[in-house]
């Protein structure tokens, strides 16, 4: 029987604390003294319960720090780093502090929701969870029924249970799956998979020089990254730094370089050009017998010289002389680091592409200090079957819209799109866990149309998001420190390839139930309830069947290291490209009339009265998970940074309350001036401005990205591009 | 001159091959990952589950092999080990199950592993 902990509001807590804190400083006075209890008024208290410690694996973003909670009487009372988590470098960051608001969050959802007035009214029906199971299966199999099972689209979240939750869409029957990741990750994902035919872990701690352009991994936290960035400068390897934004990245770099936004590209060709031009590549274990098109990039580099990227990226020549000159230097222990968020530009994956071809140059893949090859960590993926509906359309509803789409992922914005217009065919359900498009995708109210042409909603999370709030169902999800979940596998660079898992920390409080259970019981509910008859703990064994002592490391360490092979995985093995060597010249862009290799186009610029909006985050937030009350003390709304020579000739002033505005949208939120911003560049860190109520640390505190910024997406993945936007600024009070 | 006819002649036969397994490789890969996780995988799998032990095989799914090492297999499937089995499904079928195998192969676009 699970234990249940009452309901605590915001205000049941304030008022209880407010009223001990006055018992307690008014035991000291002499009138109150004499009406408290002898013993009371001696301080004696209750004996203090045992502190207990629990393995665990963050979820306060998607690194899966290894951390120990300290539980008291059934209440986290402390979170501690995991000492033997070598991916973190046994450490854990603010975010991971700050876990204990997460699960003890005032604005948690309790109980199952249904919705009574109209989306987004704020009109709720409690429901029990036999009513929501039964409802949303019925709704799910009408929908099934009336548009086939493709008719539903699915988002697992970034999660430990993902999996599952991912396993429940294919038995379903919809290959309508997408992800946060495609507003994330993918272009990148797509330039290293066509140039060398995966993606790899950059090994920082063995670097000796690192080029990073546009990545910000001080505070946007990969781990062990941004830990090994600090000690690889210990130890004498040097870090350029290109951004128009002076960020804490660039404070800590060796070099750094305001590069105009979105010329990236410029830069990385330009490089190439020296590097080739000057020979500078590892003529017998790189170039041209390990590539294919070296000689065509010879000729198509000839005009991409250090002179015309100055003009374009504003570098001097002279130092992308130099510092080409440096890394090749340095190869192969550098790289130019591929970062994580690349949703930025319409050729981002062109622009990634250029920076996987200078590594490429480098020769520095599976090599210490440079690209890393995935490890072997060894843990399986459960076989299911799936099933089959004939009356299900060819393929996922934005297929062949953008040329590489990644088969597994989708893109989000065209399937928003798809199911806007109902072609190729209509979406119109939407199974949501974990995942707050409403806040994180471009163009909310384009999100907002996408909504109205859905006939269900239903969304498994811990808080009321903007996403919830327009849902039809909201489920209750248990926080990670009240699941058990399946064993994830993780790479930390050289540092490790290991695996974690989680069990529950705490009982589920309220009436909150995991992602695991809420499948099964649908599933029960829908006829397919044989798919999920297993335990969590069965399902764990069949991930780890033939790695021994797993299991036993896990529950003694908190963690499971693979001690698979670091360096020279592939040792003269093909690469899993189209030639089996590095691809400089894509053989498939070329035959689907896409440029094979990257080419450099000028981008739509701010006019003299517009500014180019960059998005980010900080090292304290993760997207939407910015309702958490010890994280807000850093920083309790979002602002807009401006330079102040651009503020001063449109007369604003710093703290000033301001209006950016494109063509899709408009937020208010104050102004911050900074010298450390590219002139026509503002930015605006993601995760506030929120329009739920119940987010009720940053609803209505400074502004949603996703408000302000236009749909555009990059041509060859279907990633977003969130830095195309351009937009307005004005003073509004 | 003989031998240039020989070379001639070859290349028509394995640009026909070819063509012929390019052809086959037009199937529904949806369908064909349905089929490979019915026909296939229960032999194939990491822990296979087919009753007769003698049937259990190694791991194989899409990324287990290179797109043209696929296509080797499509031509020369009756030397499989297999083949009998293969024998019961139709061309439909053995054309989705191949396309969903070279689509999702470890050189492919998006190499795919089999869970």
């Amino acid at each position: 029987m699970k234990e249940k902990m009452p309901p605590l509001s915001r205000r049941k807590f304030l008022k209880t604390s407010l009223t001990a804190a006055a018992v307690t400083a008014g035991a000291g006075t002499p009138l109150i003294k004499s009406l408290v209890p002898k013993a009371h008024a001696s301080g004696s208290r209750p004996p203090l319960g045992e502190l207990t410690s629990h393995f665990t694996a963050c979820d306060m973003c998607f690194n899966r720090c290894g951390m120990i909670a300290r539980v008291r009487n059934g209440v986290i009372e402390k979170i501690d780093p995991n000492p033997k988590f070598l991916k973190s470098r046994g450490m854990i960051c603010a975010r991971g502090n700050a876990a204990i608001k997460h699960i003890y969050d005032p604005d948690r959802l309790k109980y199952p929701l249904r919705r009574t007035g109209k989306r987004g009214e704020g009109k709720w029906e409690r429901i029990s969870w036999d009513e929501a199971l039964d409802y949303t299966a019925e709704k799910m199999l009408e929908i099934g029924e009336k548009y086939t099972r493709c008719g539903m689209m699915f988002i697992p979240g970034s999660d430990m249970q993902s999996q599952l939750v991912h396993r429940f869409a294919e038995i379903y029957g919809s290959y309508n799956i997408t992800s946060h990741e495609t507003l994330c990750l993918l272009s990148k994902n797509r330039a290293y998979l066509d140039t060398i035919g995966e993606v790899p872990y950059p090994d920082v701690f063995y670097s000796k020089y690192i080029i990073i352009a546009g990545a910000n991994p001080f505070e946007a936290i990969i781990t062990p990254d941004t830990m090994d960035f600090f000690e690889a400068r210990k130890n004498g390897c040097k870090i350029v730094v290109l951004d128009p934004r002076f960020t804490k990245t660039a404070a800590l770099a060796d070099e750094w370089y305001q590069i105009k936004p979105g010329t990236d590209m410029a830069f990385f060709l330009a490089l190439c050009h020296v590097i080739v031009k000057e020979e500078l590549y590892d003529r017998d274990g790189c170039c041209p017998k390990m590539t294919y098109g070296f000689d065509e990039f010879f000729l198509h580099i000839q005009q991409y010289t250090p002179e015309w990227a100055e003009k374009e990226c504003g570098i001097p020549a002279e130092d992308i002389i130099r510092i080409a000159r440096e890394i090749t230097a340095a190869a192969p222990a550098a790289m130019v680091y591929p970062g994580r968020r690349t949703s930025d530009y319409e050729d981002s994956t062109q622009i990634r592409r250029a920076m996987a071809i200078t590594n490429a140059l480098l020769n520095n893949f599976d090599k210490p200090g440079g690209l890393l090859a995935l490890r072997e960590v060894g843990v399986k993926t459960p076989y299911y079957d799936i099933p089959w509906y004939d009356d299900n359309p060819f393929d996922r509803v934005e297929a062949g819209l953008v040329p590489g789409l990644i088969d597994h992922e989708g893109s989000f914005q065209l399937m928003r799109e798809a199911i806007i217009s109902g072609e190729p065919y209509p979406i119109k359900g939407w199974f949501n866990f974990k995942t707050n498009f409403m806040q994180t995708a471009a163009n909310r109210n384009k999100t907002l149309e996408m909504i109205n042409h859905l006939e269900f909603i239903v969304n498994i999370d811990i808080a009321m998001t903007d996403t919830a709030w327009y849902s039809d169902v909201v489920l209750p999800g248990a926080s990670f420190l009240e699941r058990k979940d399946p064993v994830s596998a993780l790479q930390g660079s050289s540092a490790c390839a290991c695996a974690v898992l989680r069990d529950p920390v705490v009982p589920e409080m309220f009436e909150s139930r995991s992602p695991f259970w809420i499948c099964q019981e649908l599933s029960k509910r829908m006829g397919f309830g044989d798919s999920f008859d297993f335990t969590i703990d069965e399902y764990r064994l069949k991930q780890i069947d033939g790695l021994d002592g797993a299991m036993e490391a896990m529950l003694k360490d908190g963690v499971y290291y693979n001690p698979s092979q670091v360096y020279g995985i592939y040792a003269g093995s093909p690469l899993k490209t189209l030639s089996g060597v590095k691809e400089i010249y894509n053989q498939r862009y070329a035959r689907s009339g896409v440029d094979p290799m990257p080419v450099y186009r000028k981008r739509r610029m701010p006019d003299k009265n517009q500014f180019r909006l960059v998005v980010g985050r900080t090292a304290f937030f993760t997207h939407a998970q910015t309702n958490n009350e010890l994280l807000t003390e850093f920083m309790e709304e979002n602002v807009l940074n401006m330079h102040p020579d651009s503020a001063q000739k449109m007369g604003l002033k710093d703290g000033d309350l301001i209006e950016v505005k494109s063509r899709v949208g408009s937020g208010r939120l104050r102004l911050e001036l900074t010298e450390g911003i590219e002139r026509q560049t503002v930015y605006m860190a993601t995760g506030f401005g929120a329009l739920s109520p119940q987010m009720s640390l940053v609803h209505k505190k400074g502004a949603s990205i996703s408000e302000v910024l236009e749909d555009y997406h990059d041509e060859i993945s279907g990633n977003m591009a969130m830095h195309e936007t351009l937009v307005s600024v004005r003073k509004v009070a | 001159m003989k031998k240039l006819i020989i070379m001639y002649v070859a290349a028509i036969l394995f640009a026909t091959q070819v063509g012929i397994a390019l052809a086959m490789l037009d199937g529904n890969p949806r369908k064909g990952r349905f089929l490979y996780r019915q026909e296939c995988r229960p032999c194939h799998m990491d822990n296979p589950i087919h009753e007769m032990k003698e049937f259990h095989a190694e791991y194989l799914g899409p990324d287990s092999k290179r797109q043209a090492e696929w296509i080797e297999v499509l031509e020369n499937k009756e030397q499989l080990p297999c083949f009998e089995h293969w024998k019961e499904i139709s061309q439909e079928d053995l054309n989705d199950i191949f396309t969903y195998l070279h689509g999702g192969a470890a050189d492919s676009p998006t190499p795919e592993r089999c869970g």
